[in-house]
């Protein structure tokens, strides 16, 4: 559409821009937050006469004091306790909250709580938790074939906190009758998802109300979580989101709210709760996993099967993982024509910290085990690996999943795209040096629910405000939405204001995730512009006092028959453009006034058959392989953005970028590290997040628009895409650059040497 | 750790001062860059820090053209002394390393006393420093000691300094030729770092950040033999940044390279 510039640039350069960890109430307490010591253990008593006694202190809160307040939350399995009752079930867990008059004094006295532990075996990976018979869970959701939202509690008896499958056809014949079959397994690391800013929270409880101002990415999943466990309405409950400094999936859902929330209930007092890059870290992550595909070719390098087993790693509390998992099973077998399938998912409870959504919702790690797959099936079958690919991709109109959207994008063209561009600039390794380059593709079932309202409302001078829930954490999405509303209601981009996401008064929204919002908010700005053209038509003609059939809209003008307004002597024909400005004022009798259009989404017209658009991911990467350090070079990285139409080519191309440098930490960089019961590199200096040294040397970012999409102008999102092919490009890039097909992830320099060792023995050895 | 503890800051005018303040539970502060992390984590406890940084005494830069040697006080940080002409022009390779330092944040903060105080064996300026043959000057109230760096830095994160010294300044040698420094550094810190001064008769060899402290090794120029036995009998770190073995192969394959031997 335009290049329009970010609507919140001015205020962030600046400083300016509030962000949850800025916000203050009156009379507004801090809390510290005593974490478990322990990964797996029975709390055997907690001292707190110390702390109690401390200067400044508050209250000393602890799982007991919660009273009759709901005490777990966790919208798909509830299994999540605000502060660990009986026993914690990973390191860094809260245990005990101190809340008092300064941070400091809070900070003070929470050294001086004493927690008392019986330890129990601590189960810190996905295959020692599910051989155990140590519970980490006494109550277990999981009964397969019911959803699992309504599933009460059965007796744990195991570690599995999700399973999932899907399968057609028989892949088991398909594949024993294959020409040729090809295995891979590939670790998918544990990451975080690194964000400028942390999690916080500041609540406000009183009698019969509940006030929340927190980094919460779902707004009003978070309300429905608190209203619950607080047995309020969900009128009662007021959760406001400013800026996020950032979310990726990992402020998804709710985190640090209720304890928040909690930590007030007990002290009769606003509490502000933070936290630092280590206690986020301890908060949520993304579920790591251990992928094995095999598929069955036939002659012709045509798939025949697919058999997956995907196993999560997913931490100590379920979270969103379940469904993450579900999506990852959904996303397994690429944008390929798959005649059998088998794909089985587990999702591991495991004492360390929590997993939940990611950018990329369960696709990267997939993708990694399939796309690299589909490399060594290229090796193996003598085919060139793009020409592997396009023999395999489903065309557009095709379906991937019975009874889902048919895809809506053109892979092999977005495929192309991205080959062509790493051939033009592919380049002999430099001595010392090896080169690899590859591609990778992927389709995700994108957009959620599509479950959105949004107002605009009119004021008396033409100007708008739009309200949405859909919360703004870095990626554009307020400018987006004004740039809809504005070419909607035929006024400029400046003369819309988006307000921040507020319970209390913007309308409900489902989330903002699943690279959803451009797509399924968009429609509801477009669908509430349409309501309130529709409204000052309505007006328009009772000030005319004309049938509102005669009054036409064009133009960003009401047409108003000129004889029925008085003015006699011409034709019917005869007609005057109003202004909404002038048909607000005029209707209103006054320069003041205000209309209103309100437009919703629901599985209903464009956003009937789910998803409501298919994300997709085309990228590929060239490396170069220092051969004495193991270092990886990014020389190119291409990025294509299947986006139907870009609403503003600038912020797309900002998330590819963005996505894809996500991508290369997880391929190259980013792992937490368990070393024992707790993580040996909890900070930033030793937990490596891309830096801009390690920015491809050359990036080319290309935009497919070809308005295949369901969202506003042909659009579909943008977001996730590009991360999700992007582990797996880079792990087959050094694989042929080194001559042996990594499994495991990340790529760090002595990992990579160790290929090169073990390609040496190779090539020496035989 | 998101919050301090409470705790003092002496604001000391002059060195006389500063002396008089430093103590076991005051400990002296410049950039800050590894002691607040360090007091975050609960690692050091004062009950004061000694600031440095106004020091006017500890912040020059020195050069004596007929000893040869450039004096830097030990709170310059590593951006003036990557800047500045005269250690540009006599000491263009410990320039060119306090150019390359961790980030711009802790090149701009960060001082050549506290990286040599804090003894983080992954460090750049200990091994440049030692390869340079480097004195360092250290004060108490009492007076002065020159020590080489080999005998300031002792361990990991251990130095010979009492809890009542200030180093002051270092004072380093102009930069003999056929010299050079290079380095690993794929994470926020050195890997490994490699300082080679080359001539004729003799290979100097001066390896850091993957051992507790910079060692070197001084051989006739040609010993291969005696190069391999230094390099196999380094004790070389185990940790993020990778095992042992990569480490010394990384080592041999850049000495192969500078040295221009093979194996
Ligand atoms: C992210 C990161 C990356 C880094 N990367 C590198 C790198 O690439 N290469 C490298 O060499 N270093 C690196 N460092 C270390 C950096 O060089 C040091 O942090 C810095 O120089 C320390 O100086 P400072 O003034 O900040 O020390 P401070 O933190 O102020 O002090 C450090 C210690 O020294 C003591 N101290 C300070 N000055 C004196 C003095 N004059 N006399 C006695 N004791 C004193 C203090 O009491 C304290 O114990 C990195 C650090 C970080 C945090």
């Amino acid at each position: 559409m335009t290049a329009a510039p970010r609507s919140d640039a001015w205020e962030k350069v600046t400083g300016r821009a509030c962000y949850a960890v800025d916000a203050a109430l009156p009379n507004m307490a801090h809390a510290a937050v005593v974490r478990s010591e322990r990964a797996h253990a029975r709390i055997v008593g907690i001292d707190r006469a110390e702390a109690e006694a401390a200067p400044g202190v508050i209250a000393v809160v602890t799982a007991e004091d919660l009273g009759d307040l709901g005490r777990r939350f966790g919208h798909i399995v509830p299994d999540h306790a605000i502060l660990a009752e009986g026993k914690v079930r990973y390191f860094g867990e809260p245990v005990t909250v101190v809340v008092a008059e300064t941070p400091h004094q809070a900070a003070d006295a929470a050294e001086l709580v004493w927690v008392d532990y019986d330890d129990l075996p601590a189960l810190t990976d996905a295959a020692t938790a599910l051989a155990s018979d140590v519970l980490i869970h006494e109550q277990s959701y999981v009964e397969p074939g019911q959803k699992f939202l309504d599933v009460a509690p059965a007796a744990s008896t195991d570690n599995v906190a999700h399973r999932n499958e899907l399968a057609w056809g028989d892949a088991e014949a398909a594949l024993a009758a294959a020409a040729t079959v090809v295995e891979t397994t590939t670790t998918f690391p544990l990451v975080y998802g690194y964000a400028m800013e942390t999690y916080n929270a500041l609540a406000d409880w009183q009698p019969g109300s509940l006030h929340v101002v927190s980094t919460a990415q779902h707004p009003l999943m978070v309300r429905r979580e608190l209203a619950r466990m607080f047995s309020l309405p969900l009128a009662a409950v007021r959760v406001e989101v400013p800026y996020i400094g950032g979310g990726y999936g990992s402020k998804s859902y709710t985190k640090l709210e209720p304890l928040a929330a909690a930590a007030s209930w007990v002290a009769g007092r606003p509490v502000k709760v933070t936290t630092d890059v280590e206690a986020a870290m301890y908060t949520t992550r993304a579920d790591g996993a251990l992928v094995t595909v095999r598929t069955g070719f036939d002659s012709g390098g045509r798939i025949v099967a697919r058999d997956i087993d995907i196993r999560f790693d997913t931490g100590a509390y379920a979270d969103n993982s379940p469904l993450v998992l579900t999506k990852s099973i959904n996303r397994s077998f690429g944008p390929y024509r798959m005649p059998n399938l088998r794909v089985r998912g587990v999702a591991a409870y495991t004492n360390t910290s929590p997993a939940s959504s990611y950018r990329g919702f369960g696709a990267p790690q997939a993708a990694l085990a399939g796309e690299l797959n589909m490399d060594m099936a290229a090796e193996e079958l003598g085919i060139d690996p793009v020409e592997l690919r396009r023999r395999n991709l489903l065309a557009p109109g095709d379906t991937l999943i019975e009874g889902k959207r048919p895809l809506d994008a053109d892979l092999v063209a977005d495929l192309d795209a991205v080959a062509a561009a790493l051939e033009q600039h592919a380049a002999e390794p430099t001595p010392g040096t090896l080169r690899g380059r590859a591609v990778a593709v992927t389709a995700s079932d994108a957009g959620a629910s599509p479950i959105s309202t949004a107002q605009v409302r009119m004021h008396a001078d033409g100007s708008v405000t739009l309200l949405v829930s859909s919360t703004e954490m870095g990626q554009g999405s307020r400018t987006a939405l004004a740039q809809i509303a504005a070419r909607e209601l035929c006024v400029p981009i400046e003369a819309v204001a988006v307000g921040q996401s507020d319970t209390r008064f913007t309308p409900f929204e489902w989330t903002t995730g699943a690279s959803r919002t451009t797509t399924v908010v968009g429609l509801a700005v477009q669908a509430a512009c349409a309501d309130l053209w529709d409204n000052l038509r309505d007006r328009a003609a009772e000030s005319a006092g004309v049938p509102v059939d005669e009054v036409r809209v064009s133009d960003g003008l009401i047409h108003v028959p000129l004889a029925a307004r008085g003015e006699s002597g011409s034709g019917a024909d005869t007609v005057s453009g109003l202004t909404p400005a002038e048909v607000i004022r005029q209707w209103f009798g006054a320069d003041a006034g205000e209309v209103v259009g309100v437009g919703v989404v629901r599985r209903d017209g464009a956003t009937a058959v789910l998803p409501p658009f298919w994300e997709i991911g085309a990228v590929g990467v060239e490396v170069s392989v220092d051969e004495a350090t193991g270092e990886v070079t990014v020389e190119h990285l291409v990025t294509v953005g299947d986006v139907g139409y870009a609403v503003n080519p600038d912020l797309v191309k900002g998330q590819d970028l963005g996505a894809a440098t996500q991508g290369l930490g997880i391929a190259l960089w980013e792992e937490m590290v368990y070393d024992g019961e707790q993580l040996t590199n909890p900070n930033l200096v030793e937990y490596r997040v891309p830096r801009l040294r390690d920015a491809p040397r050359r990036v080319t970012s290309v935009l497919a628009e070809r308005g295949d999409g369901a969202g506003p102008y042909g659009a579909t999102g943008a977001g996730e895409g590009a991360l999700n092919p992007v582990p797996a490009a880079v792990a087959a890039a050094v694989g042929r650059a080194v001559g042996i097909w990594p499994t495991e992830l990340p790529l760090t320099p002595p990992r990579v040497w160790s290929l090169l060792q073990q390609a040496q023995q190779f090539l020496g050895g035989g | 750790m998101a919050v301090l503890p409470e705790l003092g800051l002496v604001r000391s005018a002059d060195l006389d001062e500063a002396l008089a303040a430093v103590g076991y539970d005051h400990a002296p502060y410049a950039g800050g860059t590894e002691l607040v992390p360090a007091m975050g984590l609960g690692l050091r406890r004062p009950v004061a820090i000694v600031d440095l940084k106004r020091v006017e005494a500890l912040k020059g830069i020195e050069v004596d053209a007929e000893g040869g040697t450039v004096t830097i006080g030990a709170a310059v940080t590593h951006r003036r002394l990557s800047d500045h002409p005269d250690v540009q022009e006599h000491l263009p390779t410990l320039a060119a390393a306090a150019s390359r330092v961790g980030n711009a944040r802790v090149r701009s903060t960060g001082t050549v006393g506290g990286n040599l105080c804090f003894a983080e064996p992954r460090s750049d300026l200990g091994c440049v420093l030692l390869a340079l043959g480097a004195t360092a000057e250290v004060r108490s109230a009492g007076g002065a000691r020159f020590l080489r760096i080999d005998e300031l830095i002792v361990g990991a994160f251990e130095t010979s300094l009492t809890e009542n010294e200030i180093l002051v300044s270092v004072t380093v040698p102009f930069e003999p030729p056929g010299m050079s420094y290079w380095k690993l550094q794929s994470y926020e810190r050195p890997t490994l770092g490699v300082a080679l001064v080359v001539t004729a008769e003799q290979w100097e060899v001066t390896v850091g950040a993957a051992t507790e402290r910079p060692t070197r090794a001084v051989l006739a120029a040609g010993d291969t033999a005696g190069l391999a036995d230094f390099v196999d009998g380094l004790e070389l770190s185990d940790d993020m940044t990778g095992p042992p073995d990569y480490k010394r192969s990384v080592l041999r394959a850049h000495l192969e390279r500078a040295l221009g031997t093979t194996r």
